[in-house]
């Protein structure tokens, strides 16, 4: 039997959920819907089925990206299919108030238009199922503020490749301190020139050298954020 | 049988005179270099026309926005269509705007030494720009500071090899950002003679250097004489923003020249194919070229770009690849089509030391471009980590680089052929040339000799200290700095300049200690 033949219905549970790892890693969005639509009917929990079937399946694809064996344009239709998942599982997850994987305001500072580090860092996190906002490149501080706002994120990051605009990403953590709100947020801040140290100066709560340590990142400070520990 | 031209040895004044004469020979800056050699071609004429075809259809159809709301205004007057920010260009308007620019133009400084020509059939360059770390004279990686800023701009003033300043060489981070402008050109202008590179990123910053240019040269000078670029790089795909067409006014309005680029990053920003690529980026450049002209017909300017592919395993991007080799070849075709001088980037690497593979990327770039007949070798001296390092060691080493090239690219004369063929006369088989009056009178320049390049034996090179070439470069660039003097500059001027520098401060943040 090839491979396309696979009828998902068909496979017990293990192997449905194997076969989403693979299908995750094959970047095949139309697959994963339907094996996540399938277990759900089987009675799965939303929350059972991001974790063991999307979040593990993504995990893989993140270590072989990290390890060179796959290549970013594969990992952007793994995000894809994996964010196709989360569609349908979001409005379950939220009703039976399983634990958020968590969500990022995401965009390049004001005066800087670098944005392919940010969009990797942004397909990444998507990819481990965080929801994403990316308000694009050249935000002012009061666009941060006004995403904040609507979109109550767990996670602001930012990213800067210039010099002249990596201070900037101090006026949007000393905004977020004036406000009161700055301890709210865990705040990640990343860019090519930009180093541990800044990181730290400018009141960020971490730097991040690339989109993997992004997403590690991230999730270590969720699972900080709900005292989960593994 | 003697060479009847060459007279019988004399005395030349024994060692004191010939030391003095061999330190007179060093070479003195480069002035205009001349191409000599034919210029790699990588597609046929009807391959070429493809590619600019597609090149104006994507301006017809798809069209490229100008997130400006000047140059919209400016393109609406000049009977573009547009929608929004999406300008769509007619072919025959984008060539008739084209042919308005200069072929050529010279290029001078408050040094009237100082005098090369840019142009389809000449080489210039210029030192790297944007670092914001430095590898020092200890070989150490450190954000770079303002005293390395003067450091690298001393180094350029002195290495023969530089026509062009870099500016910000590397970025003076230990000088707060809203005065960091202020100190790079204040630098450019004190410590270098040489034309340079202002800051283009924004109205302000622009203004503000052309106004420091001027009051070093003149502004009845600079309105006549170019003696600063301004780089204006485009947000491929099909994006060009105010910030930088800020710039590139505030430039052609005081007639000083701009560099187009257009910014490849191969398979991330441009199509994975490379005449596509082209297209593309020829689209864009085309359109900011014509942009350019549409400020100030006849303003000076440059076909940039910047071309690179990306790492498909993290999406850095990577130089020394066949691939932009390639696409040189191509817009060397294409620029002198349609009659303009052009850029490339010579000496990038990505080493995160001076290295082997930044010794190879490096060369690559340098060959590439001057085989391709590129006009601007920018970034030629320092260039590390994809743009994040000036590394001093290298710079000193592209220095050297930057000659061989220019001796490559002028190509090969027949001046001396027949003279040289009565030396073979001479020999005649078995003999050697070593001591023939030919040899002794074209030596010196038949072959080039470089210094910091080692020739010497095992056994030379152990006796002098086993040194490799990062180390003997740093030790070249120590010594060319404790020599350096400054360019003279009138007091009155430097009180000028200077009080410039201090009322800005003042006027954009005095607050900032
Ligand atoms: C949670 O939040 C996070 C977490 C992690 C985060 C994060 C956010 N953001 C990034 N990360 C991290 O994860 C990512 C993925 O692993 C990584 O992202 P990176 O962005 O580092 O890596 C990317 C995958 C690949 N890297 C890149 O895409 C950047 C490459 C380089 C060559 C570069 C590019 C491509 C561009 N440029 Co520009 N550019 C350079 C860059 C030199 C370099 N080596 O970095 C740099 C940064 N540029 C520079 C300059 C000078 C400029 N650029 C300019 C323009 C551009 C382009 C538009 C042409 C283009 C950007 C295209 C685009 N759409 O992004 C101009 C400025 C425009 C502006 N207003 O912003 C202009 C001023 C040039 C000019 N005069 O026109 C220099 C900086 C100078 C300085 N000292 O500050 C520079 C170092 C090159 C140089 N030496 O000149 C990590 O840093």
């Amino acid at each position: 039997m090839s491979d396309d033949e696979i009828i998902l219905s068909d496979l017990s549970d293990d192997e449905l959920v194997q076969q989403m790892h693979d299908d995750l890693y094959d970047g095949l969005k139309d697959e994963i819907e339907e094996g996540t639509q399938i277990l759900l009917e089987r009675g799965w929990a939303p929350y059972k089925v991001l974790t063991e079937a999307l979040v593990e399946g993504m995990r893989i694809v993140g270590e072989d990206f990290r390890d060179g064996i796959l290549f970013v344009p594969e990992v952007l239709l793994s995000a894809n299919a994996m964010k196709a998942g989360m569609f349908i599982l979001r409005p379950l997850l939220a009703a039976t108030g399983a634990p958020k994987q968590g969500k990022m305001v995401i965009g390049t500072v004001k005066g800087d238009i670098h944005d392919i580090g940010k969009n990797l860092v942004g397909m990444m996190m998507e990819g481990a199922g965080f929801d994403v906002i990316d308000l694009g490149i050249n935000n002012a501080v009061e666009k941060y503020m006004a995403a904040i706002e609507e979109h109550q994120p767990d996670i602001i990051g930012m990213s800067a490749l210039l010099t002249t605009t990596m201070p900037y990403m101090k006026v949007v953590i000393d905004t977020m301190k004036e406000k009161g709100i700055r301890d709210d947020y865990v705040v990640l801040v990343g860019g090519a020139p930009l180093n541990e140290e800044f990181g730290k100066a400018v009141g960020a709560d971490a730097y991040c050298r690339d989109a993997a340590v992004a997403v590690e990142t991230a999730k270590d400070f969720m699972k900080r954020k709900h005292n989960v520990r593994n | 049988m003697m060479d009847p031209d060459t007279p019988a040895i004399r005395r030349r004044g024994g060692r004191a005179s010939v030391v003095a004469a061999r330190e007179a020979e060093k070479r003195p800056r480069v002035s205009t270099i001349k191409y000599g050699i034919r210029p790699v071609e990588a597609v046929t004429a009807e391959q070429l026309e493809r590619i600019h075809q597609a090149s104006l259809a994507i301006l017809r159809e798809i069209g490229i926005e100008f997130r400006d709301e000047t140059a919209i205004r400016q393109w609406k007057e000049a009977g573009a269509d547009v929608q929004g920010q999406r300008v769509r260009l007619d072919g025959e308007m984008l060539m008739h705007l084209i042919s308005k620019a200069p072929s050529r133009f010279e290029m001078t400084s408050r040094d009237p030494s100082q005098r090369f020509e840019i142009a389809p059939d000449t080489m210039t360059f210029g030192a790297m720009q944007g670092a914001p770390n430095v590898r020092d004279l200890q070989g150490v990686r450190r954000a770079s500071t303002i005293e390395d800023l003067r450091n690298m701009n001393r180094l350029t003033q002195m290495l023969p090899g530089f026509h062009i300043a870099g500016g910000f060489t590397c970025e003076p981070t230990d000088i707060a950002v809203p005065w960091r402008h202020l100190h790079i050109n204040h630098s450019s202008l004190v410590e270098t003679n040489m034309p340079f590179f202002g800051l283009t990123t924004g109205k302000q910053r622009a203004e503000d250097s052309i106004a420091m240019g001027q009051i070093v040269h003149g502004k009845d000078f600079m309105d006549q004489n170019a003696v600063m670029l301004g780089h204006v790089s485009g947000n491929s795909p099909l994006v060009w923003d105010s910030t930088m067409l800020e710039g590139l006014r505030a430039f052609v309005e005081a007639n000083q020249v701009v560099l187009l680029s257009p910014f490849v990053l191969g398979a991330a920003n441009t199509p994975a194919d490379i005449p596509a690529t082209i297209a593309q980026l020829n689209a864009e450049a085309l359109a900011a070229l014509a942009y350019t002209q549409l400020v100030r017909p006849g303003a000076k300017m440059i076909y940039g770009q910047y071309s690179v592919s990306v790492s498909m395993r993290s999406g850095a991007p990577m130089s020394g690849m066949p691939e932009v080799t390639l696409i040189n070849a191509v817009i060397g075709q294409l620029a002198r089509r349609y009659g303009l001088p052009w850029r490339t980037t010579a000496s990038q690497s990505s080493a995160k030391t001076f290295d082997a593979q930044s010794g190879y990327e490096s060369a690559i770039a340098y060959m590439s471009g001057a085989s391709a007949g590129a006009n601007l070798m920018m970034h030629a001296g320092g260039w590390d980590e994809a743009g994040l390092v000036c590394c001093m060691a290298k710079f000193v080493a592209d220095a050297e680089q930057n000659l061989l090239i220019e001796k490559y690219a002028q190509g090969i004369s027949f001046e001396h052929f027949d003279d040289a063929l009565e030396a073979v006369r001479r020999i005649g088989p078995g003999g050697h040339y070593l001591g023939d009056s030919f040899t002794l009178k074209r030596f010196k320049d038949a072959f080039f000799a470089p210094e910091i390049l080692d020739y010497l034996s095992y056994e030379q090179w152990k006796v002098k200290g086993s040194k490799d070439m990062a180390q003997r470069c740093r030790e070249k660039a120590k010594s060319i700095i404790a020599s350096y003097e400054q360019p003279p500059m009138d007091p009155a001027v430097r009180e000028e300049l200077d009080a410039f520098v201090a009322q800005r401060q003042e006027e954009i943040s005095p607050s900032i200690a």
